[in-house]
């Protein structure tokens, strides 16, 4: 069974937003609207203010967008059934036509990732841009530093399935139980 | 209870798709039977006064839960089965194809009816509340130039908006002195003027006394009170709903305009939960139980009630109740309570068409009603699920943020701390 994931190298994010840009650019989201966002501030684990100084200076950022939760409360609360999980490659999909706007899924959700489209009054949130499969999500593609890949867990071919099998990671906010499919490398 | 035990649903709607799916979440293994007298699978009806009803959506669009996930979680559908009786003293049920379905555990997610007009010519009506019911008028549309639609509530307005929007002529007439009488008035007012700015013919303090088949055509005549008599090829009623306890009263549970439950939807029998239109049941924000007649009810409900069939530790529902409704490009929303409203404070102006309505009781931020103000609401319905709300004079300052007053968002965070490591190191990245 297919379960698409991100995997995030939090070694190689430099915070320089590239990935927030190509995604508005990709899915032509209006002014103030974001399917991703890149922490730096107190809302992320990582620090406000660059640590050490010259020449030992690091600093750490967090993307994060919607993480596809194989578990989502997100699709557990929807009234609507707007929001499923996709058997075919766990992603979770979001039927705008169904959406109702009453912001359950914001609050269910452990990542806060969905916003939420004042123009529309429905939900928005991160689609991996499944209308590029071939190509991979616009961010994963603009990534500067190539810190973002995406692909099938399941695949032992695939390139998140090597990163994981070989390097440290973690999932946010894990006791959510949510089970989120971001997963980070270490800073 | 053991979670090895059978339980039995008894239902069409949500509530009952909702009952199933959160019993095997909480990890009910045993034989879980769902009764419906419905051919279809649990369904969402909002749809039905909306999109669906002119849309070229299939039947299978209203599923609140694909056919597959009743065979992964291995729910036996008995599909245009009633259950004709509920024998408490033997755990049983009765089906009427003579069939028995013993219970440990028995959800009643029985729905509700439509209200008849009782009027003569009633059989000439078309109602809309079910999945059979959306398909007769459906069909009986095809042909119709011009429709007469009874009621002035939301499935009134909702259907006189999608018709008319398909260049029929569209008679409503509501009973009352307006639309939605028991939202606010600027916001009754401003529904009607945009119904009558759409092409309806809006009609109020029109009460219904006969229907007739119109002389020399296929068409009605619905006769009102006033000596008014109101042409259309199709006659729809939307007055209102009837809750389904007959059921429950016969087997002796106690009912008064729905099923008794307290909030974790036991009613009053311990082995037999009720949830959705059905139920009446407390509600903090309320002065007497309520019963509600929501998709919101029936979900969240259902998710305290199968919990109490599992035995599982009390999962009370307490909740603003909260209703949407799409209409032409307006989208309405409304969440609280709305009794013994003695202030109430406008966000937005009406002309704007995006406004919103905050009621307040003794000062208490009780209810919103919303016209495109989705973020409004948002906030609203986390509010008064906090027991929060802004003063009259925060909601009455646009400037004023509601988000404001929501508690802060949960940190991300990483739970199991990463491994040290030295400053300045450079651990190779594939």
């Amino acid at each position: 069974m297919t379960q698409l994931a991100f995997v995030i190298d939090l070694k190689r994010c430099i915070g320089c937003d590239t990935c927030v840009v190509g995604c508005k650019v990709e899915h032509r989201l209006p002014d103030g609207a974001f399917r991703l966002q890149v922490f730096d501030a107190e809302r992320a684990p990582t620090p406000r203010r660059p640590q050490g100084g010259h020449p030992v200076a690091s600093q750490n950022w967090l993307p994060t967008m919607c993480h596809h939760c194989s578990d989502a409360p997100c699709a557990d609360v929807c009234p609507t059934t707007a929001l499923w999980r996709r058997d075919e490659d766990g992603l979770i999909v979001l039927d705008k036509d169904k959406c109702v706007g009453c912001q359950r899924c914001g609050e269910a959700c452990p990542y806060d990732a969905l916003s939420f489209d004042a123009h529309t009054g429905t939900a928005d949130k991160c689609t991996a841009c499944d209308h590029r499969r071939d190509e991979g999500p616009a961010c994963a593609t603009v990534c500067p530093t190539g810190a973002i890949h995406f692909g099938d867990l399941h695949d032992t071919d695939s390139n998140v399935h090597r990163l994981l099998a070989t390097h440290e990671h973690r999932r946010l906010n894990e006791s959510s139980q949510a089970q989120s499919n971001i997963y980070y490398l270490a800073p | 209870m053991n979670l090895d035990a059978p339980l039995v649903i008894v239902g069409g709607g949500q509530a009952a798709a909702q009952l199933c799916e959160r019993a095997r979440r909480l990890g009910h293994r045993g034989p879980l039977t769902l009764v419906s007298d419905e051919p279809l699978l649990p369904y969402c009806r909002p749809p039905l006064s909306k999109q669906y009803l002119v849309g070229q959506h299939p039947p299978d669009w209203l599923l609140y839960r694909p056919a597959s996930f009743y065979e992964r979680h291995g729910i036996e559908t008995r599909l245009g089965r009633r259950v004709v009786s509920i024998e408490r003293e033997r755990h049983e049920v009765l089906l009427d194809d003579g069939a028995r379905l013993p219970y440990a555990g028995l959800g009643l997610a029985l729905g509700a009816r439509v209200r008849r007009l009782g009027v003569p010519g009633d059989q000439h009506v078309c109602y809309l509340r079910g999945f059979d019911d959306v398909q007769r008028l459906r069909a009986a549309l095809i042909k119709a130039r011009s429709v007469v639609v009874i009621g002035g509530g939301f499935i009134g307005l909702e259907t006189a908006a999608v018709l008319v929007q398909t260049g029929r002529r569209v008679t409503l007439l509501a009973s009352e002195a307006t639309v939605l009488p028991r939202v606010g008035a600027p916001l009754a007012a401003f529904l009607q003027r945009r119904h009558t700015a759409a092409g309806v013919q809006l009609l109020t303090h029109c009460r219904v006394t006969e229907v007739r088949v119109h002389d020399g055509d296929a068409g009605f005549d619905v006769l009102t009170r006033d000596g008014g008599v109101h042409r259309g090829d199709v006659v729809i009623a939307g007055i209102g709903i009837v809750p389904n306890t007959e059921l429950a009263q016969a087997a002796g549970l106690a009912c008064d305009d729905g099923i008794l439950v307290d909030d974790c939807g036991r009613t009053s029998d311990p082995h037999i939960t009720a949830a959705g239109d059905c139920t009446r049941h407390p509600n903090s924000l309320s002065v007497g139980p309520l019963r509600l007649e929501t998709v919101h009810n029936a979900v969240e409900q259902a998710r305290s009630a199968a919990a109490a069939l599992c035995g599982r530790v009390d999962q009370p529902y307490r909740q603003a109740p909260w209703v949407w409704s799409d209409q032409y490009d307006l989208r309405l929303q409304s969440v609280g309570v709305f009794e013994a409203i003695d202030h109430t404070v406008q966000r937005g102006r009406p002309e704007s068409g995006a406004f919103s309505l905050l009621h307040f009781r003794a000062g208490r931020f009780v209810a919103l009603e919303g016209v495109n103000r989705p973020g409004d609401f948002g906030v609203a319905r986390r509010l008064l699920n906090l027991g929060l709300g802004p003063t009259p004079a925060q909601a009455g300052d646009d400037a004023f943020d509601l988000l404001d007053l929501l508690p802060p968002k949960r940190p991300l965070v990483f739970e199991t701390p990463w491994p040290h490591r030295h400053p300045g190191s450079h651990p190779t990245n594939a």
